[in-house]
């Protein structure tokens, strides 16, 4: 499991997971993840194209910085998951916290429409 | 302030090294060695050749001249090696290796003995020895011994260490599944007296045990409430998070709330405090006994299959509700309706069912439970659950389980 970071600049943070989010392989990644997205305080994307599998604990991972962004009036946008893992996602409801797209226009586009 | 300090340090340094009172140092050592022996020219020997490791705090050396006084040392202080003379005072050596054996099978020991007496060391080795020492002493010889042993030890001691952690993981997991199973009903027949419909649960618990959860009883004597959920995370945590929710769903739908606002308030609380944001998915539904109306809201959680009596199967339709936990507000929740005819079963789960892995890291999916669940018929819920978990176990092929499994259906009669 790790992320890159793509892009960093003063509108956007685009950031990309790759491999296997769950306990055994979380790690350091939380807090990782935390301090490129949230503290950066701007609108995140985050490309899930290379997440083959996401537990709860990734999910929770996501959400609560989705939720810390939105108190500094900024949003996540999930791009591209794999179809088990949208579904997950879909499932338990919460592309209504973090909206799911399919290519980065999109996404841009539901950024713009939240803010 | 900090430059005030060095000197403060030196002093206590120095008092520190007084020789013979490391039991007094202010910090543990790395490792502490018990020297048995007689004769006062090892203590001296020892001393010198690890004058650098005692300053450096590397290793701390207590003294006793015989094997009664040495096990009373042990008694009462962290010994990791012990390096005994053969020839001691009263007991001997052996006696002492012997005793070690019993009491202290943690401490590594070195055995001093004469030069060439082969038959004595054999059976120090015999008796757990780690390693000896020959007569006349050679310095370098007993310097590479001790620190050998030593480094054995303190594997042994982190070995000693790791498996009493994991015992302690073990332990916790166990009164996460104690949690959880104790808020589950279990006994079936569960209404041996209500021919109406029948009903059956079952869970498999993960080796890491998470919150998954179902629940039923009778409202009002002609209405059955049941619920199914799955707590994010493992452990205790997700136990408690489980168990909590699922008292909280119930006692509104106790109060003749309906199942959105059931999961609406709940779901309330839960934001109210939740730092860490743990999140469960729910799915509740109150049965009408008399004319098989069900009325359920989701959380989040996997839509349960509606297995007709001609077999068809089809997903409970959604209901379009966030998972427990997550977000605050109004109207989050909504409610959905349909009606059981008679021999129509409810059959719910929990993602660990579907998410089931096999050794090629393939899902098991709800397409493979649909299909099985094609096959049920209006065959007994019991049966129908436990045609489901065969049906898994024969997936994975002994993979073992990741996630809990909880399954619950009812059958309208």
């Amino acid at each position: 499991m790790d992320m890159t970071v793509i892009n960093a600049d003063d509108e956007l943070t685009h950031v990309k997971l790759r491999g296997r989010v769950d306990l055994d392989t979380i790690g350091d990644l939380d807090r990782e993840f935390t301090r490129q997205t949230v503290t950066r305080r701007k609108d995140v994307i985050v490309d899930m194209s290379d997440v083959d599998y996401m537990a709860s604990i990734g999910l929770r991972m996501l959400i609560t910085a989705a939720k810390a962004l939105d108190k500094f009036g900024a949003s996540m946008v999930l791009l591209n998951p794999h179809p088990d893992v949208e579904d997950v996602l879909r499932t338990a409801g919460f592309d209504k916290v973090m909206p799911i797209e399919h290519d980065l226009e999109s996404a841009r586009d539901a950024l713009r429409a939240r803010a | 302030m900090l430059s005030g300090r060095g000197p403060e340090r030196a002093a206590e340094d120095m008092e520190t090294k007084a020789p013979e009172t490391d039991s007094a140092q202010s910090s543990a050592p790395r490792a502490t060695v018990l020297v048995v022996a007689g004769d006062p020219g090892l203590k001296l020997l020892v001393s010198q050749k690890f004058r650098r490791e005692i300053r450096e705090n590397e290793l701390s050396f207590v003294f006793a001249d015989d094997g009664a006084s040495a096990l009373r040392t042990l008694g009462r202080s962290d010994v990791d090696v012990v390096v005994t003379d053969v020839q001691l005072p009263g007991t001997d050596g052996l006696t002492l290796l012997s005793d070690l054996k019993k009491y202290f099978p943690n401490i590594r020991s070195v055995i001093i003995s004469a030069y060439g007496d082969m038959r004595t060391i054999r059976r120090a080795l015999n008796l757990g020895a780690f390693d000896f020492l020959t007569k006349p002493i050679d310095l370098d010889d007993l310097g590479v011994t001790i620190l050998k042993t030593v480094e054995e030890a303190l594997a042994l001691k982190q070995a000693v260490r790791d498996r009493e952690r994991l015992a302690a993981i073990r332990q916790e997991l166990d009164v996460a599944r104690r949690i959880q199973l104790s808020m589950i009903p279990r006994t079936f027949p569960a209404f041996p007296g209500k021919s109406e419909f029948d009903i059956y649960g079952d869970i498999k618990t993960a080796r890491d045990v998470g919150g998954d959860f179902y629940d039923f009883s009778i409202l009002d004597g002609d209405k059955l409430y049941f619920a199914i959920g799955d707590a994010s995370g493992k452990g205790v945590p997700a136990a408690l998070f489980m168990a909590v929710t699922r008292t909280m769903i119930k006692a509104e739908a106790v109060k003749g709330n309906p199942p959105d606002r059931c999961l609406a308030e709940a779901n309330r609380i839960l934001c109210m405090e939740n730092e860490f944001s743990m999140f469960i998915t729910a799915f509740c539904g109150i049965l009408d006994v008399g004319t098989g109306e069900v009325a359920y809201s989701n959380g989040g959680h996997k839509l349960p299959f509606l297995v007709r009596s001609g077999a068809e199967v089809e997903t409970v339709p959604g209901t379009d509700g966030i998972a427990l936990g997550v977000l605050e507000g109004e109207s989050l929740y909504n409610v959905g309706t349909m009606k059981l005819g008679r021999g129509d079963t409810i059959f719910l789960y929990s993602d660990g069912v579907t998410e089931a892995a096999n050794r090629q890291l393939e899902l098991y999916t709800d397409k493979r439970l649909e299909m099985v669940l094609s096959g049920i018929g209006e065959g007994l819920p019991k049966d129908a659950i436990n045609a489901v978990l065969v049906d898994v176990e024969t997936f994975s092929e002994g993979v073992p389980q990741a996630d809990d499994m909880a399954l619950l259906a009812i059958r309208y009669n």
